[in-house]
């Protein structure tokens, strides 16, 4: 008799969701699916809207990452006006937005992550949060603190103290960067530095504790898709997509945004309104793919900053060719932090960082704009449509979660397999599943606050839909 | 030579104030330094009395009186601040913030509105009314500026400036009660418009985001609305 | 650094949620003193311990499930003793104050004022018996730190 196994909701990631484990009559597992139960509908909200409102608007998609969004939308403005931004401006954005990805990796990886690695999987449930991390590492909380507000304070002191900021505007920036803050924000610098090495040599050696968890991590052959800039390295804000497979081989390269559609379809589910983009050329499900801090590193040549190149050819170094396991995302991310730092450090010491021109006016000149950009958790893809006047007729959004898609389902299942016996629902067996959804490090957008909403609520269904068993916690 | 003018002298809020025959309560309060809130009134451009923001209490009268078109007189004794004004000002704030698609947050004028600095100074933070969510369109026809009926509140200064100041008449008021809108020509794009001088003074006065410059982000729309009183003198004075 | 720390949280599209950070946003506009510094976030999030270690008192400002709509509670808060933790996300006011006191050392005087809601759905209002509430709300931050106002 098939059943059900429902985990509901996925604790600590950003946003509500549910598993679902299906199992046949022999307690096999079968299938595993990940659901969004969330629509927020905003390709429909920005219908009839004048395009260059869509930057304010679709920083609201999300409460936790909006600056990758304005990113990516003021680039999708950017192509409508055809204009080329000003170079401070683009250095500007391109600071901010790795402000964005360091403090966004820094949440994920030392307190929403480092339980699983810190205390391992088995380790008791009651002490297994916050406080085991605290007590087990009081300086690693410390210093998760600290790189967070490294990334918070730059984008204060370049949008301002609101949730979703307004100062990256369809043309460039509203506002120059002052002497001033630029001073502050390199002020800052070291101890950003101290920290993103201190970690890393803290978790290098720590990788060889997981390796069970390694192997079933989502470790499986997918494509990897990310920007890469003309030679090839790592680049968060342009250049072209470059998709690579699982042996490392490059499948397509410096593919401009432009042409994003002849390489990536979305499939559609009934059970989940999340889309299930697929490289065309392998048709669906064959044309899985992953995005994200892994898949970054997975793609690019060269980190193209010389602390990050070493720190990168050490993980490299740990397995051959690409790395396939998601559990490598958190090692990915504690890279990415150290190269924003140093990327961050370059931009500011240019000269033309502090012009102030900042800003190109143009009407609308173009029917049509696609902006591409590299948010935490992977490729954003903003793709506007507008008549004649400038207002919006269509919007396609593709985010990162939703790239991820297939391969977080397969990594469910894939996990599901190895430590469920279908049976009985083991704590461990959970916080598995949980792990690997957190590694993708999913953002469903929706800031599950409310009272109450956040308890772990597990399902064994049958399938007639009865529940047979049901396990609880908050 | 001109006629001479009569003094009248009257209380508002307890105070004893006086004010030239044939000027309104709302002039006389401002000139005392006593504040009443208004939308639709614009110094500089005819009152009409539309938006009911200003309403005070006069004695003897049971109806309350629009300060902005209201002439003082004699012995008057006028209320500004009561429990039932504040009442009825909040009432007509949240009116406004249900009836369109208001949506501060992502509004070129957020910060720079005059309809949000009335629900702050009148202490509204939220709306108990259901919203109406009507479909309104945005017409960006117009070379360098939108209209968009979604945070228009019909205060008509648009259509008073430009008939009473620039003298095209381009705007006028379509239809009647909730399915008002403001127009242009005769309901045509503003963009087609043949009396449209594209001066911008309808940008200028209005007091929301509904008429404003293109290519404004979010927040970045503030109205520079001061010229309109030294305009008015000007002409008058020709 | 400041001497008062008030930290409203909720999420502004949560109706009733929104409780406490409508309360500090208006507290935060309303008020003169520099001495304050108002933080208003859709969650608690673990740096939050950091702003609370510089400071000599703190409250925390949020909503409630469960109670008389629009009932106000004042709650002293201590580090100890730790709860367990189901979630990073659901981080409460509690696991700060033990953060900041695990990881800095400090001990701020903390309290928690919540007010009842009743509805937690989508959108952006708040029930009318916890509008009503939100008066009292922000006095008893006002009597609690005794500063000045704007008009």
């Amino acid at each position: 008799m098939p059943r059900t196994i429902t985990i509901d909701p996925v604790t600590r990631i950003e946003g509500h969701s549910k598993i679902t484990i299906h199992v046949d009559d022999h307690g096999v597992v079968t299938d595993a699916r990940f659901h969004t139960t969330q629509f927020r509908g905003f390709e429909k909200l920005c219908e009839g809207r004048p395009f260059y409102e869509m930057p304010s608007l679709m920083a609201r998609t999300c409460g936790i990452c909006p600056v990758s969004h304005l990113i990516a939308s003021s680039k999708a403005c950017d192509q409508i006006l055809a204009v080329k931004i000003p170079p401070a401006a683009e250095k500007l954005r391109r600071i901010i937005n790795l402000a964005q990805i360091i403090q966004s990796h820094a949440l994920s990886f030392f307190h929403l992550s480092s339980p699983d690695f810190l205390l391992g999987l088995d380790f008791d449930p009651a002490r297994r949060n916050l406080f085991g991390v605290l007590e087990a590492n009081p300086q690693a909380a410390r210093d998760g603190i600290a790189m967070r507000k490294f990334g918070q304070r730059i984008i204060e002191m370049l949008g301002g103290k609101r949730i979703h900021p307004a100062w990256v505007v369809p043309g460039g920036v509203n506002e120059p960067l002052t002497e001033e803050r630029r001073t502050a924000i390199l002020a800052m610098i070291p101890e950003a530095y101290e920290i993103a090495e201190r970690t890393l040599a803290w978790f290098e050696p720590m990788v060889e504790h997981h390796r069970e968890e390694i192997l079933t991590f989502a470790n499986f052959p997918t494509m990897f898709l990310a920007l890469v800039n003309d030679r090839g390295q790592l680049d968060f804000y342009d250049g072209g997509l470059r998709f690579v497979d699982a042996a490392g081989n490059i499948v397509a390269d410096h593919v401009p945004p432009a042409e994003y559609a002849e390489h990536i379809a979305e499939a559609v589910e009934p059970w989940t309104f999340m889309k299930f983009p697929y490289h065309q050329a392998f048709g669906y499900p064959q044309g899985i793919y992953r995005v994200g801090p892994l898949a970054r590193l997975n793609v690019i040549s060269a980190m193209g900053t010389p602390r990050a190149d070493d720190a990168w050819r050490r993980m490299m170094q740990d397995e051959r060719g690409p790395v396939l396991s998601s559990f490598h995302y958190h090692w990915a991310r504690l890279i990415e932090i150290l190269a924003g730092v140093e990327r961050i450090e370059r931009l500011l010491r240019d000269p033309e960082i502090l012009s102030r021109h900042v800003r190109a006016h143009a009407e609308p000149n173009r029917h049509e704009g696609i902006g591409i950009s590299e948010a935490p958790r992977g490729t954003l893809i903003h793709h506007y449509w507008v008549d004649d006047e400038g207002l919006v007729t269509r919007a396609n959004l593709i985010i990162a979660t939703g790239h991820n898609n297939l391969a977080m389902n397969r990594g469910i299942l894939q996990a599901a397999k190895h430590y469920l016996d279908g049976r009985k629902i083991t704590e461990g067996a959970l916080n598995r599943v949980e792990a690997v959804i957190r590694a993708f490090d999913p953002c469903l957008s929706c800031s599950t606050h409310a009272a109450g909403q956040m308890a772990l609520d597990v399902s064994l269904v049958g399938p007639g839909g009865e529940i047979i068993d049901r396990v609880q916690r908050d | 030579m001109a006629a001479p003018v009569k003094v009248v002298t009257l209380c508002i809020d307890g105070r004893d104030v006086s004010g030239r025959e044939g000027e309104t309560v709302l002039e006389v309060a401002r000139q005392s330094g006593i504040e009443i809130p208004t939308l639709c009134h614009m110094d500089g451009l005819e009152p009409v009395g539309a938006c009911r923001l200003c309403l005070v209490e006069v004695t003897g009268q049971a109806r309350l009186q629009p300060a902005c078109v209201t002439q003082v007189s004699e012995g008057m004794q006028v209320a500004t601040v009561t429990d039932r004004l504040r009442t009825y000002r909040r009432m007509i704030l949240e009116m406004l913030f249900s009836e369109r698609n208001h949506v501060c947050s992502v509004c070129v004028s957020n910060g720079h509105c005059e309809l949000q600095d009335l629900a702050q100074s009148e202490g509204l933070t939220h709306i108990g009314l259901r919203y109406r969510y009507p479909t309104l369109s945005v017409d960006a026809s117009h070379e360098r500026y939108v209209i968009d009926h979604n945070r228009c509140v019909l205060c008509t200064r648009c259509v008073r400036v430009c008939d009473e100041i620039e003298g095209a008449h381009t705007w006028d008021v379509m239809a009647r009660g909730i399915d008002s809108q403001v127009i242009t020509d005769l309901a045509e794009p503003w963009g087609h418009s043949d009396s449209c001088t594209s001066c911008g003074k309808c940008v200028h006065v209005c007091p929301t985001g509904a008429i404003v410059e293109k290519g404004k982000s979010v927040a970045e729309m503030a109205k520079r609305a001061k010229f309109l009183p030294y305009l008015s003198m000007m002409r008058e004075e020709w | 650094m400041p001497r008062v720390l008030v930290i409203g949280f909720g999420n502004p599209l949560r109706g009733d949620d929104a409780a406490g950070a409508l309360a500090a946003e208006e507290i935060a506009r309303t008020h003169l003193d520099l001495d304050l510094e108002v933080r208003v976030v859709h969650q608690l999030t673990p740096e939050l311990a950091w702003d609370i270690s510089q400071a000599a008192r703190v409250i925390f400002l949020d909503a409630r499930a469960g109670g008389e709509p629009g009932e106000i509670v004042c709650e002293r808060l201590r580090p100890g003793p730790r709860r367990p933790l189901a979630s990073m996300h659901s981080l409460g006011p509690v696991d700060l104050i033990a953060s900041a006191h695990l990881l800095y050392g400090a001990e701020p005087e903390a309290w928690l004022l919540t007010v009842a809601g009743e509805r937690f759905e989508h959108g952006e209002d708040l029930s009318p018996r916890v509008r009503a509430a939100m008066k009292m709300l922000i006095a008893s931050v006002d009597r609690m730190i005794g500063v000045s106002r704007a008009a």
